[in-house]
C-alpha cells in the first residue's frame, strides 16, 4: 500500500512539473521577438509578433501565404519563393508571376529552402506558421499576419506595410470597389439575384455569403444574394434535398475545370428549370484566391458574364 | 472454464435459443420496415408524407419527384444493401479472427477502397462519387488478394491472426500512400475528407444494380459457411473430426468478406465501424450459434444504417451530417452500454 | 541474466546482436539525417560538427536548423517504441497500440477544437492535444473500470470511444477550409516539422519517470503472462501494475503528441518487428524503444528527402512501418513453413 501511494502521489507531482515546464518552454520560446532597433534603410512594422525592422526596398521576399503571394505581385514585387497550397498545382495561373521558387506547402513551409533563397523580407503567418518564428526570424526579418480568416483588406494593408507599399495597396483596394461600382453602374442588374455555389460532396453544396471573398464582389457589382441562414455572413450548407433554395436568377458553380460540363453538380441539372443560368467559374481565384489581383481576376470574370448577357 | 468449453455450452443450449431467435429476426424485420418508412418520408427537406405518398404515385412535381426518386430511394437502397453486406461481413471476420478488435475492414477493404479512389481523383481527374464506386471496388479486391497472398506467403493456408496481421500491415502501406497523396494535392484531399464520410448518396440505381450480384453472392457463401463456422469455433481438431474442411472454410470467408466489405465500401465508402458492432450486439443477446448470429445481423445493421442517415438529415438540416459520422456516434454509445452491462464474452 | 539490484533481466545473444545493430542503424541514419538537405553535408563534416568542429556555416546547418529534429526523431520513436510494448503486453493483443485507450483520436480531437475555437497559436494547439489525449483515455478508463484493466470490456469501450472521435474528427475536417483542414491533417499524421529544442526538452523530462517505471514494470508484466493467480501467489497485484503500465503508456505517448502530433504506427509496429526480428517470446523493451527511434528516423529521413514532395513523417510511418511488417510476416511464415 505505502508503495502504492508513493507511485501514485509521484505520479501527480511528476504531471504537474511537466505541465508547468511544457508550458514555460512553449512560452519562453514565443516570448523571444525581433527586437533590433531601427536602422537606416529600414522601418519598423508592428505585427502578430511583436516589432520588426525590415528593409525598406525588399528585393527578394518569400511569402508563406496565397494572400500574401496575392498582395506582392500585385504591388510588382515578384517574389523569390512562396509557399504553394499545392506542390501539384504551383503557383496560381491568375497571379502571372513568374520565377518564383515554391519552398514548400503552406502548412509545411521548407526552412532549408527558404534560406538557401537568402531572402531579405519573410512574410507568413501565425495561425499557421507560429512554431516556426524563430526560426525563420533567424533567416531574415520575419513579419507575421495574425490570422488568414481575418478581413483579408486588413491583412492587405499589413502586408503592404511590411514591403513599405502601403499607400499603393490601399489604392489597388479603393481600385477595386470603384471598378465594382463602376460595373454596378454600367450594367443596371440591380433587382436581379446571384448565388456562388461551391459543390462539396454528395450530401452538401456550400452557398457563399456576402460578406465571403467573391460573394461581396458579386453585391458590389450590384446583385443580391438571396437570404440564408449564414454562418458570420461567410457559407451556408445545404443538402441537395433543398437545392432550391439556392435558386437565383445567376448561379456561378465553381470548378477546378471551367470547360468541364460534368462539374455541376446533379441537384442543379435535375432542376434545369428553376436555374436558368449557370456558369462556371474558377475555383483557384473565385474562391482560393483572395487579395487584390484575385479579386480583379474575379471582376474580370464577372464583368465579362454581365457583356455576354448585356 | 476455457474459451472453447463456454463455447460449448453455449452451442448446446442453441435449441433453447433457436425459438428467441426466430422472434429477434422478426422483430428486426418490422425494425427494417419502419426504418425504409421513415427514410423514404423524412429528410433535410421538410416534406409532409402526404406528398410523399402522392409523388410516389405519381402525382409530385419536379422538385418533389427530384427529392424522392433521385434522392430518397436510391439511398434507402443502398443503405439497405450495404448494410446488410456489412453485418454478415462483419460476423463472419469476427468468427474467422476471434479478436474484437477486427472490423470488416481488416482485410484492407478500405485501405484497398480509399487509396483507389485517391489515385482516380489525382491522376484520373475523377470527381463524382458515381465514378469512384468501380475504381473502389477494384481497389478493395486487390488489397484483399494482397492480404490473403502475404498471409499466407505460399503455404496456402489462410490462418486468421495471421492474415490480421497481413490485413493492418498492408492497410497501414496503402493508408499512408493514400494520405501522402491527399496532401500533396488539394483536390485528392477534399475528396477524400468527404469519401471518408461515408455517405449513401450519388450513386445511381444502375451503379447499385450491378453491385447487387456481388452482394448476394458474398451472402450465399455466408449461409453456407455458418454451420462450419459453429464447428470452428469449438477448435479446429474437433471440426475436423466432425468433418468440416477447415481449409476450404477460411478460404470461403476470405472470399465472401471481400464480396461483402468491398461492396459496402464501394457503394458508401468506409462505414464499417457497423460491421464491428452489430455482429457483437447480435452476439450478446442472442447467443453464439452463427447461424443465428449472421441472419440477424443481415437484418439488424440495415436498420441502424438507415437510422443514421435518417438522424444525418434532420440534426443540422437544412444540411446533412453524413451517415458514417452519424453511425459511429448512435453505434458506440450502444456498444459501450451493452458492453458495460452485460456479461460480454470475448469471442 | 543481469542483475542490477532488483531488476533482473534475462539476456539473450541475438537480442544483444538486434540490439547493436539497431543501435548502429541509429547512428548512420542520424548521420545522414543531419547531412541531408539544400545544404549538404558529407558524412565526416557531420562528425566533425557534432565533435565541436566544423566552420560557422556548418554549425548553423547542424545544431540550429537539424539537430532538434534529429534528436526529437529518436527520441519520440523510443518513447512511442516503449508506450507499444507497454500496451501490447498488458492486453495481450499484437493488434494494440496506444490508440485503444482513444490517445492519437483524442489528440486529433483536442487540436482540432482548439484550432475551431481559439484559431490558436502553437503552444494553444499542442495543449489541447495533449489535454484531448489524456482527456479520452481517462473517459474510456472510467467507462470499462468494472471490468478489469485487460479485459475484453476496455477494448470494445476503447473502440467505441475511438470510433466516435474518429468520426467527430472527420466531421470538423469538412467544417474547415480546405487549406486549414490540410494542416490539421498534415499535424494528426505526425510531424516533425518546427521541433524545437524546448518543448522537446520539456516533454522528454516529463516522459522519463515513466520510462523508468516501464523498465521495472516489465519483468512483473512478464509475470502476469503466467496467469494472474500465479503472479498473485508471487505477491505481484495484477490490477495495480497494469493500471501503471496502462498511466506510464499514456504519459509517453502524450509526451510524444506533444511534440510531434499523433505519429502514426510506430507504437503499434515497433514492438511487433522487435519481437519478429529477434525470435523472443516477450516483448523487449530496450529493442522496442530502439526499433523506434529506427522506425520513426528512417522515416523522417524518407519523408523529408527522399519523396518527390516533402512530406510530414506519419505519413512514411505508416507505409515504412506496414512494408517491415508485411515483410516481418512473410518471412516468419517462410521460416515456420
Amino acid at each position: 500500500m505505502p508503495l502504492r501511494v508513493r507511485r501514485r502521489a509521484a505520479s501527480l507531482l511528476t504531471g504537474s512539473l511537466c505541465a508547468l515546464l511544457l508550458l514555460s518552454g512553449c512560452a519562453a520560446e514565443s516570448g523571444a521577438s525581433g527586437d533590433a532597433p531601427e536602422t537606416a534603410g529600414t522601418h519598423d512594422v508592428e505585427h502578430a509578433r511583436g516589432t520588426t525592422a525590415v528593409p525598406n526596398a525588399p528585393q527578394r521576399v518569400v511569402t508563406l501565404e496565397p494572400l500574401e503571394l496575392d498582395t506582392a505581385v500585385a504591388v510588382g514585387i515578384t517574389p523569390v519563393g512562396a509557399a504553394v497550397a499545392s506542390n501539384v498545382a504551383g503557383v496560381p495561373g491568375y497571379l502571372e508571376a513568374d520565377g518564383v521558387a515554391a519552398v514548400g506547402t503552406v502548412p509545411e513551409p521548407d526552412l532549408e529552402a527558404i534560406a538557401a533563397l537568402e531572402p531579405d523580407l519573410i512574410i507568413g503567418t501565425e495561425s499557421r506558421h507560429s512554431a516556426l518564428y524563430e526560426q525563420l526570424a533567424a533567416i531574415a526579418p520575419t513579419v507575421f499576419i495574425a490570422s488568414q480568416a481575418d478581413p483579408w483588406r486588413d491583412n492587405a494593408l499589413l502586408i503592404g506595410t511590411a514591403l513599405n507599399r502601403e499607400d499603393e495597396v490601399a489604392e489597388l483596394l479603393s481600385a477595386v470597389d470603384d471598378r465594382c461600382a463602376a460595373l454596378a453602374d454600367e450594367y443596371a442588374v440591380d433587382g436581379e439575384t446571384a448565388q456562388l455555389i461551391r459543390p462539396r460532396d454528395e450530401t452538401t453544396l456550400s452557398l457563399y455569403g456576402p460578406v465571403s471573398f467573391s460573394g461581396s464582389l458579386l453585391e458590389c457589382a450590384g446583385f443580391t444574394i438571396p437570404e440564408q441562414d449564414w454562418t458570420d455572413g461567410l457559407q451556408a450548407d445545404i443538402s441537395p434535398e433543398n437545392a432550391l433554395s439556392a435558386q437565383a436568377d445567376h448561379v456561378f458553380i465553381t470548378a477546378t475545370d471551367v470547360d468541364d460540363e460534368s462539374a455541376i453538380p446533379a441537384a442543379i441539372t435535375r432542376n434545369a428549370a428553376s436555374f436558368p443560368s449557370v456558369t462556371l467559374v474558377d475555383t483557384s481565384y473565385w474562391v482560393s484566391g483572395v487579395g487584390p489581383k484575385g479579386a480583379q481576376a474575379v471582376l474580370d470574370d464577372i464583368e465579362s458574364f454581365l457583356e455576354a448577357s448585356r | 472454464m476455457t474459451a472453447r468449453a463456454v463455447t460449448a455450452a453455449r452451442l448446446e443450449s442453441r435449441g433453447r435459443r433457436g425459438g428467441r431467435a426466430v422472434g429477434g429476426m422478426l422483430v428486426l424485420l418490422a425494425a427494417l420496415l419502419l426504418a425504409v418508412l421513415l427514410s423514404l418520408a423524412v429528410g433535410a427537406n421538410p416534406l409532409s408524407p402526404a406528398t410523399v405518398w402522392a409523388t410516389l404515385r405519381g402525382d409530385g412535381n419536379a422538385e418533389t419527384d427530384y427529392i424522392v426518386f433521385d434522392l430518397r430511394i436510391p439511398r434507402t437502397i443502398t443503405g439497405i444493401l450495404a448494410g446488410a453486406a456489412l453485418g454478415v461481413a462483419g460476423a463472419l471476420i469476427q468468427a474467422f479472427t476471434r479478436n474484437p478488435l477486427a472490423d470488416p475492414g481488416i482485410l484492407g477493404v478500405n485501405a484497398g477502397a480509399a487509396l483507389a479512389v485517391a489515385l482516380g481523383v489525382s491522376f484520373l481527374g475523377l470527381r463524382d462519387v458515381s465514378q469512384f464506386v468501380w475504381l473502389a471496388f477494384l481497389g478493395a479486391l486487390v488489397a484483399t488478394v494482397a492480404v490473403y497472398l502475404i498471409g499466407s506467403s505460399g503455404r496456402g493456408s489462410a490462418d486468421p491472426l495471421r492474415l490480421t496481421l497481413a490485413g493492418v500491415a498492408l492497410g497501414a502501406v496503402l493508408s499512408g500512400i493514400t494520405t501522402g497523396l491527399a496532401l500533396s494535392n488539394p483536390d485528392a484531399f477534399d475528396s477524400m475528407r468527404s469519401w471518408n464520410a461515408g455517405s449513401l448518396l450519388g450513386r445511381g440505381v444502375d451503379t447499385i444494380s450491378s453491385v447487387l450480384p456481388f452482394v448476394v453472392l458474398g451472402l450465399v457463401i455466408a449461409v453456407v459457411l455458418a454451420p462450419a463456422l459453429n464447428a470452428i469455433a469449438l477448435g479446429e481438431d474437433i471440426a475436423r473430426a466432425q468433418g468440416a474442411n477447415v481449409a476450404g472454410v477460411r478460404i470461403g470467408v476470405v472470399i465472401a468478406v471481400t464480396l461483402l466489405a468491398g461492396s459496402a465500401t464501394a457503394l458508401a465508402g468506409p462505414i464499417s465501424f457497423i460491421g464491428l458492432m452489430v455482429p457483437h450486439v447480435i452476439r450478446w443477446t442472442f447467443g453464439v450459434d452463427q447461424r443465428a448470429i449472421l441472419p440477424l445481423s443481415a437484418a439488424l445493421a440495415p436498420v441502424v444504417v438507415l437510422t443514421a442517415d435518417v438522424l444525418g438529415r434532420v440534426i443540422i438540416a437544412p444540411a446533412e451530417v453524413p451517415v458514417g459520422i452519424v453511425a459511429a456516434f448512435i453505434g458506440a454509445p450502444v456498444l459501450i452500454v451493452l458492453a458495460r452491462r452485460r456479461n460480454a464474452s470475448a469471442l | 541474466m543481469l542483475r542490477c539490484g532488483p531488476l533482473r533481466m534475462p539476456v539473450r545473444p541475438r537480442s544483444i546482436a538486434i540490439g547493436l545493430a539497431a543501435a548502429a542503424a541509429l547512428a548512420l541514419l542520424g548521420v545522414l539525417s543531419l547531412g541531408l538537405g539544400t545544404y549538404p553535408l558529407a558524412p565526416q563534416d557531420v562528425v566533425r560538427v557534432l565533435l565541436g568542429g566544423g566552420d560557422a556555416m556548418q554549425r548553423t546547418v547542424v545544431i540550429d536548423w537539424r539537430l532538434s529534429r534529429t534528436v526529437a526523431a529518436i527520441t519520440i520513436g523510443a518513447l512511442l517504441g516503449i508506450a507499444g510494448a507497454l500496451f501490447q503486453t498488458v492486453t495481450r493483443n499484437p493488434l494494440a497500440s496506444p490508440d485503444i485507450l482513444g490517445l492519437s483520436n483524442g489528440a486529433f480531437t483536442g487540436m482540432l477544437l482548439a484550432l475551431i475555437v481559439f484559431s490558436g497559436s502553437w503552444p494553444i494547439l499542442t495543449a489541447g492535444s495533449v489535454i484531448g489525449g489524456l482527456a479520452t483515455s481517462a473517459l474510456i478508463w472510467l467507462l470499462s473500470a468494472r471490468g478489469g484493466m485487460q479485459g475484453f470490456r476496455l477494448i470494445v469501450v476503447g473502440i467505441g470511444v475511438s470510433a466516435v472521435l474518429a468520426s467527430l474528427n472527420t466531421w470538423m475536417l469538412l467544417q474547415i477550409e480546405l487549406e486549414t483542414a490540410m494542416f490539421a491533417s498534415a499535424w494528426g499524421t505526425g510531424s516533425l516539422n518546427g521541433v524545437t529544442a524546448g518543448p522537446l526538452a520539456g516533454a522528454l523530462l516529463c516522459a522519463l519517470p515513466f520510462v523508468v517505471a516501464a523498465i521495472v514494470l516489465v519483468p512483473r508484466l512478464r509475470q502476469l503472462g503466467l496467469g494472474d493467480d500465479l503472479a498473485a501467489s508471487t505477491g505481484v497485484r495484477p490490477p495495480a501494475v497494469r493500471a501503471a503500465a496502462l498511466l506510464a503508456g499514456v504519459v509517453l505517448v502524450a509526451a510524444a503528441t506533444a511534440v510531434a502530433g499523433p505519429v502514426a504506427f510506430v507504437s503499434l509496429a515497433a514492438p511487433q518487428i522487435a519481437r519478429a526480428v529477434a525470435r523472443t517470446p516477450h516483448l523487449s523493451l530496450v529493442l522496442s524503444a530502439l526499433l523506434g527511434s529506427v522506425l520513426l528516423l528512417g522515416a523522417d529521413v524518407v519523408a523529408q528527402h527522399l519523396l518527390p514532395t516533402a512530406l510530414p513523417v506519419g505519413v512514411v510511418t505508416l507505409s515504412v512501418g506496414g512494408a517491415y511488417l508485411v515483410l516481418m510476416i512473410i518471412l516468419e511464415i517462410r521460416r515456420r513453413a
